[in-house]
């Protein structure tokens, strides 16, 4: 389990609210769009921060996608 | 010369506002109430956008004490306008970051689920308490006290003080959500705010001394290592808490269960497939929710639908009609508890989106579960009568059940 790759940092549009939770934490990862949700944005993919992020959303809207998933 | 009834206390839009938001939208979408004095917007797509703007101001507090009160006022209330514009929810940014950021863990997902046994422990006593009962009161008996008593232990407050809340919540929630017509809401108002404070106060103190396992000893925690945050920001916290986390459950409660009672299919849909909670409680909250509205101010001249709407003017954003508008939702005015998805406004949306909502949601659940379960008899006996408040959207008591 340990040496799975994180492969994208989803967050789902139908559950982001655009409460801005995981920018106002880590906003060079995240950015709200213009239709008011938010997206991963970091150019590199930080694990801690993404799981970090998800824990704090209040609606439970980002997912961490790793390769075994696929 | 405006067709649209700008009393929006008139009984007939307060009992049923429906047809009142299909006007709106249809022919008004960006109306200016001239009795209320402010724009009045009610297509989903409108206040959405409002909701995500940031040239919308969510600080209505500061326009109020400085253009609608006299310096003699103002310097009378000081205290209603130190404790009111320190709450989070009429923040803007730069502030509102830093207080949303304080509260984020207490409130996230997995904190709330901390709470679980406690509810569910909270849901059982008063449900036990019902058996063997021909009727209850569905507010006294339980969509009050079961959400009080839940923010009360979420503060650190003990059980038994609890109905002291209710006066001073009532008090402020009447100012807030715009009752009728009571001169003496600011009064009342500010007196339930220093009895809460002086309250909460005494808790402060013992909390100095020995903390806890609480919010508010967090708070306090938090408090120490970060010198933006003072002993006043705690105090007032914890009002904005009680007040957020229990008059808007108990609605929840009461208008989803009352809407719930009068569509029996729906309701055996929800008891025989217990898997359609989730989506029955977001279809509760979209058909009627404990917020009929929101306000903000403009911070800039904009163009809403067709309308000049100027810097400093007063918009009320009506989730209320933007949860039924045809162009989001498809069938509105049908309440189904199959509905999904369902992106309904009203916890709000953006970055005022209700800290509570997983904390809601979770109550919601373990209480219409257990009650659907051991009540599976119950049926309605009161009339429905919506009480006439501009924002709120709430029954008025008693909502008497019988339960054989």
């Amino acid at each position: 389990m340990n040496d799975r790759k994180l492969i994208r940092v989803e967050v789902d549009p139908n559950l982001c609210v655009g409460s801005g939770m995981c920018v106002n934490f880590n906003p060079d990862l995240f950015q709200i769009q213009p239709d008011g949700h938010a997206a991963y944005v970091g150019r590199k993919l930080d694990e801690m921060a993404a799981l970090d992020a998800a824990e704090l959303c209040p609606v439970s809207a980002i997912n961490l996608i790793y390769e075994e998933q696929q | 010369m405006s067709a649209v009834n700008d009393d929006l206390l008139d009984p007939e839009i307060v009992q049923n506002p429906a047809p009142y938001y299909q006007l709106l939208r249809e022919h008004h979408p960006c109306h200016w109430n001239e009795r209320w004095r402010g724009w009045v917007l009610s297509r989903y797509e409108d206040v959405y956008n409002a909701l995500h703007s940031s040239q919308m101001l969510a600080d209505r507090i500061t326009p109020f004490f400085q253009t609608r009160l006299s310096e003699e006022e103002r310097r009378h209330f000081a205290l209603t306008y130190e404790v009111l514009h320190s709450f989070v929810v009429f923040r803007d940014p730069p502030d509102h970051t830093h207080l949303r950021r304080i509260f984020a863990r207490a409130f996230m997902p997995k904190s709330s689920a901390t709470m679980r046994d406690v509810v569910a422990g909270y849901v059982k006593d008063f449900f036990d308490e019902w058996e063997g009962r021909d009727i209850v009161d569905l507010n006294r008996d339980f969509a009050y006290p079961f959400p009080a008593n839940v923010i009360a232990s979420i503060i650190g407050a003990p059980r038994e003080d609890v109905h002291r809340f209710h006066a001073w919540a009532d008090a402020l929630t009447t100012l807030l959500l715009a009752g009728v017509g009571e001169e003496q809401r600011m009064d009342r108002a500010q007196n339930a705010l220093i009895e809460f404070k002086d309250y909460l106060a005494g808790l402060y103190e013992e909390r100095l001394r020995k903390p806890r396992n609480d919010m508010m000893s967090w708070l306090m925690e938090v408090q120490r290592n970060d010198s933006a945050l003072t002993r006043d920001d705690v105090l007032h916290s914890c009002i904005l808490l009680v007040n957020a986390g229990h008059e808007t459950t108990q609605d929840l409660i009461c208008n989803t269960l009352t809407t719930l009672l009068k569509m029996p299919e729906q309701l055996d849909l929800l008891r025989e497939n217990p898997a359609y909670m989730k989506t029955g409680i977001e279809e509760g909250l979209r058909f009627n929710g404990p917020l009929k509205g929101t306000m903000r101010v403009a911070g800039a001249d904009m163009s809403i639908a067709g309308k000049s709407v100027r810097e400093g003017d007063r918009i009320l954003l009506l989730m209320g009609a933007a949860n039924r508008d045809p162009a989001k939702f498809r069938d509105p005015e049908t309440f189904d508890v199959t509905r999904s998805p369902n992106p309904h406004l009203s916890f709000s949306h953006g970055i005022h989106f209700c800290l509570g909502a997983p904390l809601a949601r979770m109550e919601m659940e373990i209480a219409f579960n257990e009650m659907l379960r051991r009540f599976p008899k119950m049926h309605l006996t009161s009339e429905i009568k919506w009480d006439p408040r501009i924002l709120g959207r709430s029954i008025a008591p008693p909502i008497n059940l019988m339960l054989g």
